[in-house]
């Protein structure tokens, strides 16, 4: 009987995955064909089709407009700047920046011509090259100002052929720009272009396809050293369209779904069935990770998005660990609700967490003891975000009852135990190796960083609970409590100190925004362990 | 008394104390980033990591640590993990004692093509005064550690110190301040002339001052036009130019206008200080705003409440009744009687006894931008043998390890200087002995609780 649950399981598992991938291999349009184009861009090799979203992503603020691709956008853009220049899609979001510009407030897209018009742009891009000269720290609203003049320059750049570097020196590894490309690669380059025009008016791509094969083997002609080979452009390329992380969280809500079925009615068909599409859900995680890592050739770690995707990873592979030890699926339930949850925010929020691929810093390159210094804090914060949502689940059933769900409480008070020591160890571990590392490269085992700091702030947090329950004053009741609430440290080193402190060694990692959102999550979090309380209490004294 | 005893015994060895001191330090290190996020590394340094409540706190984790172990005398078998672990934290925190204490922690910045020898440690500052007789050699008269931010001066408290019977006092101290350099209106026959002045036409706008404080004529150039400034006496241009010189009367000056295309002179006349004089070249309009028949720079400093990247600390110095402001790593001229005391106020700099050639360095861009990639510094010590540092790869020499930090560059993107960090380390074996028993120590820990818990079942 098992053995069929288990082929049964597989092929389940073959047709999610296979679902998935249809989607890319069907309908080979224009964007199909223009986005494999290699294109140079902010020190390293994308394909055009990266190179557009990214661009559109900044001016629009989304990475497709009105139901058309963002190469095919970005193509027009070269073509019809004119037209271009009066359509109102430059995004700007600050209320105050749209009055300092006379820029009516109730739209939130503006035309390159508006903005360029403004009497009192120039003055506000003068006040912005003061401060910036003067090195002070740009509060939001001169960032949004730095923002807005980012987005009128790579629009109009893009329009002057400034931006984009299609075809490369013959020595060296710097690419010409559109602008300089030598003329018998700019005719080649105009056969794209009139062939673009010619398959959206007939619907026939045969010549694009041509054109764009002419072009690329000319270009990887003129420098086949620095020309990027096709499968590392295809892999993004794949990463772009198949998106492995939506479908992972997809599966992932699914296999949550019918976990908490499970938990429940107890019914064994919902747990089988959640358990491979959680599977498939990590596996397609994982797929995601190797196309990040084999475009990069490095570990996906260096900034805040790679962080939530790695952390929620590390939180279903130590799920099915632990699951191995305590069979009661509330670790598989948990892991599944992290992942949903990070992996959700991960693609809704790009001008937060910043899924483009970065060139990494100097001093985090190439080095072995940086990234499992950071793959081992990452991980720590996995194990303690399964604590923390095994907190709220423990909170949950006192809320509902103590007394029949005394069991129930006190699997999940072992469970979350057990997470706390894997986090603990692996905190330490990796703030260690982090001193390891520092020392190794500046000479400073510690420095008081902020970041390690914090990192150490939230590890006395887990090894005074830790202690508490040791000494027996942290019954599982309040350690129950102490685990929703001692994650808003590691919150702190994760996301705080890079967001909200905003100092320190640690400034490769930076972005902004999202404060609001993530103090309401930490604040709900404690309310409702304070609720919780209260409400124990009074029910013991009615008791 | 033996209920005292066993009470403070109790107390010492009790969970309870060891759990507040690890949230006492967790909020101490809290502050911490606070204040760094407010103001910088250096006051979260010197205010909260170094402070005496930090002392304090690790004193007592050391004690309870201690007096914990005592108790569970004689050790069994599956006390191992927790001792170890708890031995493996006080060695950790003797070993960054020994680090504080006797390490070194600074930073070279070598000039490519140029020798070094001197460290500059940024945490510590000195205070030394020299006098002179002749303004050629100089004798140091007074030399002292200061800590500024640690006990920052004041009026009521200031800091005092005494050259040849002459009182020097600090007396106002700004741990952030803004270096500006204004001009003012002087006295002296030989001090120059300045000007503040604007150009402008529809495009461009300047607004600067010139300060004559050479015999030769002060010039600004714009590119396309220069304006000069003289005394008196100028070679005639080539190029476009407008030549300022002071008039008898304040509120006016001497111009004249050459033209390049025209042929030279153009233009010849008395002008007034705020009127509009129209060049001739695009449109440009020439205003003069200030004149000072002599004039002198002068550095003032601007007190600020946040530390910016430009800004540096300065003291207030008063002497003979006036104030005077000294920067970091700046120096000051008072002037006594019959000599000059120079006082300077700087980060202590230690000569490591050697010294290095930085003969080549070399930044690594990535492909088609402006950013960095790698970089490297190629030096060479006294045996005349070459050596590369590079990120992640330090060269250790005479108990020293140099490590590349980073590097200056000029307005054109071209390096000029390489900055080296420089450590010495006697703590570091310590540190690691103390990691290495605690990670152990927690994993047998943990071991030992999972076996216990098995037998329980």
């Amino acid at each position: 009987m098992k053995w069929i649950a288990k082929s049964k399981s597989v092929l389940l598992l073959v047709v999610i995955v296979s679902l998935g991938l249809g989607s890319v291999v069907s309908a080979k349009g224009i964007d199909d064909i223009l986005g494999k184009i290699p294109v140079q861009d902010g020190g390293r090799y994308k394909p055009f089709d990266t190179f557009a979203r990214e661009s559109l992503q900044l001016v629009y603020g989304r990475r497709d407009y009105k139901e058309k691709s963002a190469t095919e956008i970005v193509m027009t853009w070269l073509l019809l700047p004119d037209h271009w220049d009066g359509l109102e899609f430059v995004r700007i979001d600050r209320k105050d920046l749209k009055e300092a510009m006379g820029l009516p407030v109730e739209r939130s897209h503006f035309s390159p011509k508006e903005i360029l018009s403004s009497e009192r742009g120039p003055l506000l891009m003068q006040d912005l090259d003061g401060k910036r000269k003067a090195q002070e720290k740009l509060n939001p609203y001169w960032q949004a100002v730095q923002t807005l003049e980012s987005q009128i320059s790579l629009y109009k750049s893009i329009v002057a052929g400034m931006a984009m570097k299609l075809y490369p020196k013959a020595e060296g590894t710097d690419w010409y720009t559109l602008r300089d490309t030598p003329p018998e690669a700019r005719a080649k380059f105009d056969d794209i272009t009139k062939a673009f025009v010619q398959a959206i008016d007939k619907n026939e791509t045969s010549a694009l396809e041509q054109s764009v094969s002419e072009f690329i083997a000319m270009a990887r002609a003129a420098n086949p050293a620095t020309y990027p080979s096709e499968s590392v452009i295809g892999k993004e390329l794949t990463l772009n369209h198949f998106h492995p992380f939506m479908w992972a969280w997809i599966c992932y809500l699914v296999a949550t779904l019918l976990f908490f079925t499970f938990i429940l009615s107890q019914k064994d068909f919902a747990s089988n069935v959640g358990l491979v599409a959680m599977i498939a859900g990590f596996l397609l995680h994982t797929y995601g990770f190797y196309l990040r890592i084999t475009i990069t050739g490095r570990p996906p770690v260096s900034n805040m998005y790679e962080s939530v995707v790695w952390v929620s990873w590390g939180a279903v592979m130590f799920s099915f660990i632990l699951e191995r030890i305590q069979k009661k699926k509330y670790f598989l339930f948990a892991s599944g609700l992290i992942a949903v949850v990070c992996l959700i925010m991960a693609d809704i929020a790009p001008t937060v967490l910043d899924p483009s691929l970065q060139p990494l810093q100097p001093v985090l390159r190439s080095n072995m003891w940086l990234m499992i210094h950071v793959m081992t804090i990452t991980l720590s914060y996995s194990a303690f975000f399964l604590a923390f949502v095994l907190g709220d689940i423990g909170l949950f059933y006192y809320l509902k009852g103590e007394e029949p769900n005394k069991k129930t409480i006190h699997t999940l008070a072992q469970a979350i135990y057990r997470a706390m020591q894997v986090g603990v160890v692996l905190l330490f571990a990796g703030t260690v190796l982090g001193g390891v590392w520092a020392d190794y490269s500046w000479g400073r085992f510690w420095g008081w960083d902020p970041k390690e700091t914090w990192a150490f702030i939230a590890l006395m947090g887990y090894l005074a609970v830790l202690h508490g329950r040791l000494s027996g004053w942290l019954q599982n009741f309040g350690f129950t409590v102490t685990a929703v609430i001692s994650f808003s440290l590691v919150i702190m080193a994760w996301y705080g100190v890079n967001f909200v402190l905003g100092a320190g060694l640690h400034s490769y990692g930076f972005g902004a925004g999202g404060v609001e959102y993530v103090a309401a999550f930490v604040g709900v979090h404690i309310a409702f362990a304070i609720a919780v309380i209260t409400v124990r209490n009074s029910r013991k004294k009615h008791a | 008394m033996g209920a005292i005893f066993r009470k403070i015994y109790s107390f010492l060895i009790s969970l309870k104390l060891a759990v507040v001191v690890i949230l006492s330090l967790a909020t101490i290190s809290a502050i911490g980033t606070i204040v760094e996020s407010k103001y910088d590394a250096l006051t979260a340094q010197k205010l909260v990591y170094t402070s005496i409540y930090m002392y304090v706190a690790m004193g007592l984790l050391i004690v309870n640590l201690v007096f914990v172990m005592v108790d569970r005398l004689p050790w069994k078998r599956r006390h191992i993990g927790f001792v170890l672990a708890h031995i493996g934290i006080i060695v950790l925190i003797l070993g960054s004692y020994v680090t504080q204490q006797s390490g070194l922690d600074g930073t070279m910045i070598f000039t490519i093509g140029e020798k070094e020898r001197w460290v500059s440690l940024p945490s510590n500052t000195d205070l030394i005064a020299y006098t002179t007789l002749d303004g050629d050699s100089f004798k140091e008269a007074f030399k002292s550690e200061v800590d500024f931010i640690k006990n920052p001066p004041s009026v009521q408290k200031p800091y005092v110190f005494n050259i040849d019977a002459e009182e020097i006092k600090i007396t106002d101290f700004y741990p952030y301040a803004l270096r500006e350099q204004d001009v003012v209106e002087s006295e002296l026959e030989r001090d120059g002339p300045a000007l503040k002045f604007q150009l402008k036409n529809e495009r461009a706008n300047v607004l600067e001052w010139i300060v004559n404080d050479s015999a030769k004529p002060a010039e600004f150039d714009m590119g396309p036009a220069k304006v000069i400034l003289t005394k008196g006496d100028f070679a005639v241009p080539t190029g476009n130019a407008l030549v300022i010189i002071p008039h008898k009367d304040k509120e006016k000056f001497n111009y004249i206008v050459y033209t390049a295309s025209k042929g030279g002179l153009t233009k010849k006349g008395v002008g007034k200080i705020g009127e509009a004089i129209a060049t001739g070249w695009m449109g440009l309009e020439f205003r003069a705003f200030k004149l000072y028949q002599h004039s002198v720079r002068k550095t003032n400093y601007k007190k600020l409440e946040r530390p910016t990247p430009l800004s540096v600390s300065a003291a207030k110095v008063l002497f003979r009744g006036q104030e005077q402001m000294l920067g970091l790593n700046s120096m000051l001229k008072l002037f006594n009687d019959e000599s000059a005391i120079i006082l300077t106020y700087g980060n202590r700099r230690i000569d490591i006894g050697f010294e290095m050639l930085l003969s080549h360095f070399a930044v690594g861009r990535y492909p088609g931008s402006a950013m960095a990639q790698s970089y490297e510094s190629k030096v060479v010590l006294e045996d005349g043998a070459e050596h590369t540092i590079s990120m992640n790869e330090p060269l250790k020499h005479h108990g020293y390890t140099f490590y590349q930090a980073s590097f200056q560059e000029n307005e054109k993107g071209e390096p000029t200087a390489s900055v080296l960090s420089v450590n010495r380390d006697p703590g570091r074996w310590i540190k690691y002995l103390g990691t290495s028993l605690i990670l152990l120590g927690a994993i047998l820990m943990f071991y030992f609780k999972k076996k216990l818990a098995g037998s329980s079942k």
